[in-house]
Parts: structure tokens; C-alpha cells; sequence
């Protein structure tokens, strides 16, 4: 699929679908709802203040169209900055565009479906179990869906030129071949991950007990972000006179040496730790901040960073393989 | 860490790639329960036969560095401290000799570069 595509599907067409749906659903509704519904109050304890139905379902849609529309807008002034930028810029407004519109679309519904059928605003029931937790589900399942729609930044990235000069080296012998290997566990992650799970059972329990049996699986839902973050506490770093490869997790970024125009080696700052993938493009951080990190240039002035426990040797040997491929 | 070999060398490049472990373990580049890269990756990152590598890997084996297991590869299991302080207690009595001899520093250092030779 094309890159247009991917972001016409993402973009439009998938929010598009979800506000269609929602739509439909809700006029379909317009007989069965009351003409107000609880406010404050409503599920079986007294209804405190109320909401004129009608209006709430034409501006909550029309609150979501705007969105929609200004994520359209958001997307198209990406174009403005800098090339490396534009492509991180249009995935997150792509992102937050689908997760916003489904998390309003699904709110929406799961408010007026529990409203069917009531003559009057005391009748309202509490929301339904499946749909408060299918509600995260779905707007996990699409976020997802329109980060992949994103894909990669086209690579194309340009054959770098002779690597400078004044770069720092590492020695080689003419016929020496060389791999550096390098695998870490992200300990704050790993903590992360298991006080996720542990909140997620909390959650279960207590809305189990509270709320009734039928709310324990939305911990449960909280106790599997637990898995995600757990699988990307893990990285590899492998370089060898081919490429650089990079994984976290299940995502994994290669770039061949020959478009590497040097290496440098930095600590990596709080800053470069949360903005590297905006300003930089290629951009993403392997370790937390602050750290020892190896900044790979390109020749079209993005950049990778990338954690290293020995930055200042890696960084020196990708100079001596690149400065290699340049004499043979 | 990183893994060399020349293969113009005369040392076999199976003792080159064993050679590596064992320095990374001395460094402490390596600690215990990390893993070595795949055999195929190695041996094609470095040119080399996997069978070489997979030589390297029993070696290491055999010395108790590495355990071999099925679906997970080469995991350290030794830091090899030992190692270190037996080659720190033998450069210290290379040094006290030279000192009784009368040989300085840069002779001692020019035999062992010849050593390596």
C-alpha cells in the first residue's frame, strides 16, 4: 500500500468509518431515547441535573467532526516543517485523531445506550459492563491501527558521502571483521510493566467488589498494557560492516552503513529524550535519559540516537567501517 | 561488545571469537546471563564458517564461560573474575622480576608486544 493510501485510510477513512457508524447508530436511536438524560446522578441513585438529549447528540458529533477536521488540518500544515519532522508530525496527528474520535464516538454511544428505552431521565441504567470494557479495547485496537497505517518514514534515505575527516576512529586492520553486539533490559520498564500489572489487579478487585463482578475485566484491560510495556523493556543493538540494526522489542529499525554519513558519541539529554523523534526524524531513544548514547548523521541531516554502554567505541567504530567502505 | 577476527592472522579465527568472550568477560563487558548473538548472525557478520563459531561456542562451553541452550542461544554464566586476577598476579611478578634484573618498563612492554606478535 502506498504512502497517500496509508494515510488516507488512517486519516480519513478510519475516523471517517467510526464517526459514520456512530452517526447511523445514533440516529437509529433518536425513537427509543428520552428527551433528557442524567447529568449528575442516574444508574439507580437520584438524578441530580439533567441533559437535553437532542442538542448533547449534535454537538458531541459536531465537537467530534471538528476534531476530525482540525486533525485534516493539523496534517496538512505538517508540510511546513522541517523534512525530517513531517512524517513523525503527520503519524501523531494521525494517532490522536483515531484514538480522540473513537474514545468520543464509543463515550457517546456508551452514555445514549444506556438510555434506550427510558421514558424518563430516573429510568437511565448504569452503562453496561461489555461496553465499558470493550470501550478501551476498541480504542487501543484503533490507535494501533493507525500507528501501523503510518508505517515507517519512506526511507529512501540518500548514500552518504565521504565521512569527515575529523571524525574519531577506531583502529582496523585491513581484512578485520568486526560485529558489535549489544543487548539490555530497561529496569524502570520491567518495574513499569509490574506495577501495571499490580495496578490491574488492584482495579479488578476493587471494582469487582464495588461496582459488581461484571467490572473486574476493566483491571484486566490495564493489567494487559502491562504485557506492551514489558515487551519493550527489552533492545538489541547489532552493527557489523553491512548495517546498524535496532530493536525494541518487536520494533526493529535498520539502516544500512553506506547511508551513514558519521557517528558521533553524547550523553543523551532529557531534551534529545523526549523531542529526538520530532527534530531529528529518525530520532529514537533506546535508553532512558540521561545516558551514553551513539548519534548516527545521515546524509539528509536527520539523525538516529541510539543507547550504547560503550557509545564512545561504537561510535569510532562506525567511523572506521564507513571510512573503510570509502578507500576499498 | 564487540567481536573481531583477521583473518590474516595466524591464530584460528574460532580461538579469535572465543578470545573475544573471554576478553569482554575480563572487562566486564559481559556479565553473567546475557546472551551472545545467534551463531548464524556471527558467523555472518564476521564472514566465517558457523561452524567456526559454533566451535568457539563449545570452547567456551567447555571452560564453563557459556551454557548452550536450545531455542535460547549462548547465555553467560561465569564472569571469569579468576581469570583476571591470575593475569594481574603474573604481571605483577613479570614486574618484579624485570625490577630484579635490572629491565625497564619499555623492554618488559616491548617482550610482550613481541609475545603477542
Amino acid at each position: 500500500m502506498n504512502q497517500v493510501l496509508r494515510w488516507l485510510t488512517g486519516l480519513v477513512l478510519l475516523p471517517g468509518a467510526v464517526l459514520g457508524v456512530t452517526a447511523v447508530v445514533v440516529s437509529g436511536w433518536a425513537g427509543r431515547l428520552p428527551e433528557r438524560i442524567p447529568n449528575k446522578g442516574g444508574g439507580g441513585r437520584p438524578v441530580l441535573s439533567t441533559l437535553a438529549t437532542e442538542p448533547l447528540i449534535t454537538v458531541g458529533l459536531t465537537v467530534i467532526t471538528g476534531l476530525w477536521l482540525l486533525g485534516v488540518v493539523v496534517f496538512f500544515l505538517a508540510r511546513l516543517l522541517p523534512a525530517p519532522a513531517v512524517h513523525w508530525a503527520r503519524t501523531v496527528t494521525q494517532l490522536v485523531v483515531a484514538v480522540l474520535v473513537t474514545a468520543l464516538c464509543g463515550a457517546l454511544l456508551l452514555v445514549l445506550a444506556s438510555a434506550l428505552d427510558a421514558r424518563s431521565p430516573e429510568e437511565v441504567r448504569t452503562p453496561s459492563a461489555l461496553f465499558t470494557v470493550g470501550l478501551p479495547v476498541a480504542v487501543l485496537v484503533v490507535g494501533a491501527f493507525a500507528f501501523a497505517l503510518a508505517g515507517r518514514r519512506s526511507s529512501g534515505l540518500p548514500v552518504a558521502g565521504v565521512p569527515p575527516a575529523d571524525a574519531v576512529r577506531f583502529p582496523l586492520a585491513k581484512g578485520e571483521r568486526v560485529l558489535w553486539s549489544e543487548h539490555r533490559v530497561l529496569r524502570p520498564l520491567v518495574w513499569a510493566a509490574a506495577g501495571q500489572a499490580l495496578i490491574g489487579v488492584v482495579m479488578a478487585v476493587v471494582f469487582g467488589l464495588s461496582l459488581g463482578a461484571g467490572y473486574a475485566p476493566v483491571g484486566l484491560v490495564v493489567a494487559l498494557t502491562a504485557a506492551m510495556t514489558l515487551a519493550v523493556s527489552r533492545y538489541r543493538l547489532v552493527v557489523d560492516e553491512h548495517a546498524v540494526r535496532v530493536a525494541t522489542g518487536p520494533f526493529r529499525r535498520e539502516f544500512p552503513l553506506t547511508t551513514v554519513e558519521h557517528a558521533t558519541s553524547s550523553p543523551l539529554d532529557a531534551g534529545d529524550w523526549l523531542a529526538a523523534g520530532v527534530l531529528y526524524g529518525y530520532g529514537t531513544v533506546m535508553t532512558p535519559a540521561p545516558g551514553s548514547a551513539v548519534r548516527l548523521v545521515f546524509a539528509d541531516g536527520s539523525r538516529f540516537t541510539v543507547g550504547c554502554e560503550d557509545a564512545d567505541t561504537l561510535a569510532a567504530l562506525i567511523n572506521s567501517l564507513r571510512h573503510r567502505q570509502h578507500t576499498a | 561488545m564487540l567481536f573481531r577476527v583477521d583473518s590474516s592472522s595466524s591464530t584460528p579465527l574460532g580461538d579469535q571469537i572465543a578470545a573475544c568472550v573471554r576478553n569482554a568477560l575480563i572487562s566486564a563487558t559481559l556479565s553473567p546471563g546475557e546472551r551472545l548473538p545467534p551463531a548464524r548472525e556471527l558467523a555472518s557478520s564476521l564472514g566465517v564458517n558457523m561452524h567456526t563459531v559454533l566451535r568457539a561456542y563449545a570452547a567456551l562451553r567447555d571452560e564453563g564461560l557459556i551454557e548452550l541452550r536450545r531455542g535460547r542461544g549462548a547465555v553467560v554464566i561465569s564472569a571469569a573474575p579468576d581469570e583476571r586476577a591470575r593475569l594481574a598476579d603474573a604481571v605483577r611478578e613479570v614486574a618484579a622480576t624485570a625490577r630484579r634484573i635490572g629491565m625497564g618498563a619499555d623492554e618488559v612492554v616491548a617482550l610482550i608486544r613481541e609475545a603477542f606478535a
